[in-house]
């Protein structure tokens, strides 16, 4: 609920919005990345290095909070750092664009495969991480929420196996499937952890059963008992993200126990409010390619309205942002909830 | 400055090239705020200064622009009026910054059909007060009429022009202005091409379940 006397920082209003407590305002944040080529330049923290050194991770990171307006930093902007920590082929490719795993040639055939490499957490690209969250934490303390992101089972599996051969299993010998899934909630764990450790507030876990590729069954066959017991091991709020299409399984995400769902512009926010119910909050759901990439301040108002009257908790972009996103998008998001609450508290 | 500065001094970034390969790799935005486009920079590189005067002279060059007092300023002849002459700055700023070539009307308005034998070109006339332009051809071409519609097609689309009848256009400000025609001349014969680059251009750095192999082609 809102109650506009309540006087929040931006970490008490993003944690309150977790947890299903009153806030001054619904939060803006971002479970993924808010990172723009113009920012690089502002920081002089350019991909993929940004991605690589704590510092410059955290440099770029912080402008979400200090330019941007966001009420939440999130420095894990990609979905790659555990995945190259694990030895997987990787393609960093340049400042704009995002560096990926290259899943044509996976390093792991089969459960048997899958070992923590020793040395893991302290491998360069885990650690730009959590030392950038230290970095964070130092410098805005208990004012800003800082967002944690570790790589579900599934999300894992497609780098680590290749979507296709993985897929293929899932369908071949689902229970093979749940015991390569099960040894990969290790590394989730094991990663969330370092950051909480770290000092990260909540964790996003990109768990990537995206509805292009599987159905809804597929996330309570599959995934739903696994992510209940994250949420036993890890003991911050946390924010599930699957992109595309993921209303038919947003009833099962509502019974995962998770804080809240990160969800994708594909879901119109009323259709998802109503497929969750009470279960969980909401976060999103403003579109990337289109609305914030090409159009203007107003079409981006205009979309977080329509989340805001559906009654989504908290507000943001629906997945990482293109690099290219013009700067006055993104500053349009946190003014545009403010001028709602304004106008319908 | 601090972005919320840069917005409201020089207004709205209307194109953005991500890396400037002749300067750092800088990233450069096209912002405009009637009636000034504004070339302008995040980065504190050392020189930048230079090279944005050098990308707003390179705007001037490539398309009849006009240099405004400051060193990074420019407008068009018609001072830009509701956004007038701004649909091809997309393609101005990226020959600006991304190439480093002449706009060379030595020849006239022409370039080399891709589709036939024949040199595509435009003439100017002035037509009871209208800056008209006509699309033509020399050599050899099995149904020319039918090049020379698509070609004022392509600059319609691609510049925000005015049709005056299947073969003839006008720019919405009635000005004249060939040095733009003729950057966008090669861009309009061929529209899927252009349409493919621009797509490319538009996937770079995106994050989707396509670009990240996590939907079914």
């Amino acid at each position: 609920m809102i109650d506009t006397s309540l006087n929040m920082n931006s970490k008490q209003r993003v944690l309150n919005a977790l947890n299903g407590k009153n806030v001054d305002r619904p939060p803006v944040s971002n479970p993924t990345s808010v990172a723009t080529v113009e920012l690089m330049d502002y920081v002089d923290a350019p991909f993929p290095d940004a991605c690589r050194d704590a510092n410059l991770n955290a440099k770029l990171a912080i402008t979400g909070y200090t330019e941007l307006g966001f009420d939440s930093i999130a420095p894990y902007f990609s979905i790659i750092q555990e995945s190259s920590a694990l030895g997987c082929e990787m393609q960093w490719e340049q400042k704009d664009n995002w560096p990926t795993v290259r899943m044509g040639n996976p390093i792991w055939k089969s459960k048997n495969d899958i070992k923590i490499p020793s040395g893991f957490l302290e491998h360069r690209d885990n650690i730009a991480i959590t030392k950038s969250i230290n970095i964070l934490k130092e410098e805005v303390k208990d004012e800003v929420a800082i967002f944690g992101k570790t790589m579900g089972p599934w999300t894992l599996a497609y780098h680590v196996f290749g979507v296709e051969p993985f897929l293929l299993n899932s369908i071949d010998d689902p229970q093979d499937t749940k015991d390569m899934l099960r040894k990969l909630m290790d590394i989730t764990i094991l990663f969330g952890q370092a950051q909480i450790d770290a000092g990260a507030d909540a964790l996003v876990i990109p768990d990537h059963a995206t509805g292009d590729l599987v159905s809804g069954k597929y996330y309570d066959d599959f995934l739903l008992n696994l992510h209940q017991e994250l949420v036993e091991e890890l003991k911050v709020p946390l924010i599930l993200h699957i992109c595309g299409r993921t209303v038919d399984r947003m009833p099962s995400i509502a019974k995962s126990g998770m804080a809240a769902f990160h969800f994708d512009s594909k879901n119109s926010p009323k259709e998802a409010m109503e497929a969750v119910g009470d279960g969980i909050r909401l976060v999103g759901n403003v579109n990337n390619p289109e609305t914030l990439y090409s159009k203007t301040p107003n079409e981006v108002k205009s979309e977080v309205y329509e989340a805001l009257d559906a009654g989504v908790q908290l507000i943001s972009t629906e997945c990482a942002i293109p690099l290219k996103t013009k700067i006055e998008n993104l500053i349009a998001i946190p003014e545009s909830v403010k001028s709602w609450v304004k106008e319908n508290i | 400055m601090r972005p919320i500065e840069v917005i409201k001094k020089y207004g709205r970034c209307i194109e953005l090239i991500s890396m400037d390969p002749f300067f750092n790799n800088v990233t450069i935005g096209l912002f405009f705020k009637e009636p000034a486009l504004t070339v302008y920079s995040y980065s504190s590189k050392p020189g930048l200064d230079k090279r944005l005067k050098d990308i707003r002279d390179r705007i001037v060059d490539v398309s009849g622009a006009v240099s405004l007092k400051e060193d990074n300023q420019a407008t068009f002849p018609c001072s830009m009026k509701d956004g007038c002459c701004s649909p091809p700055l997309r393609f101005v700023l990226k020959e600006a910054v991304m190439k480093d070539r002449l706009n060379d009307l030595s020849d006239g308005i022409t370039c080399k059909d891709l589709r036939s034998d024949m040199f595509l070109k435009i003439d100017h006339s002035i037509v009871d007060g209208v800056n008209k332009y006509t699309v033509s051809g020399d050599g050899n071409a099995p149904k020319p009429e039918i090049r020379y519609r698509a070609v004022v097609n392509g600059l319609l689309k691609y510049g925000g022009f005015e049709k005056i009848d299947n073969f003839s256009f006008q720019l919405k400000c009635n000005m004249r202005n060939d040095k733009l025609i003729n950057l966008l001349l090669p861009l309009a014969r061929n529209i899927s091409a252009t349409e493919e680059s621009l797509a490319a251009d538009e996937l770079a750095g995106q994050m989707t379940t396509q670009s990240l192999g996590f939907a079914a082609n």
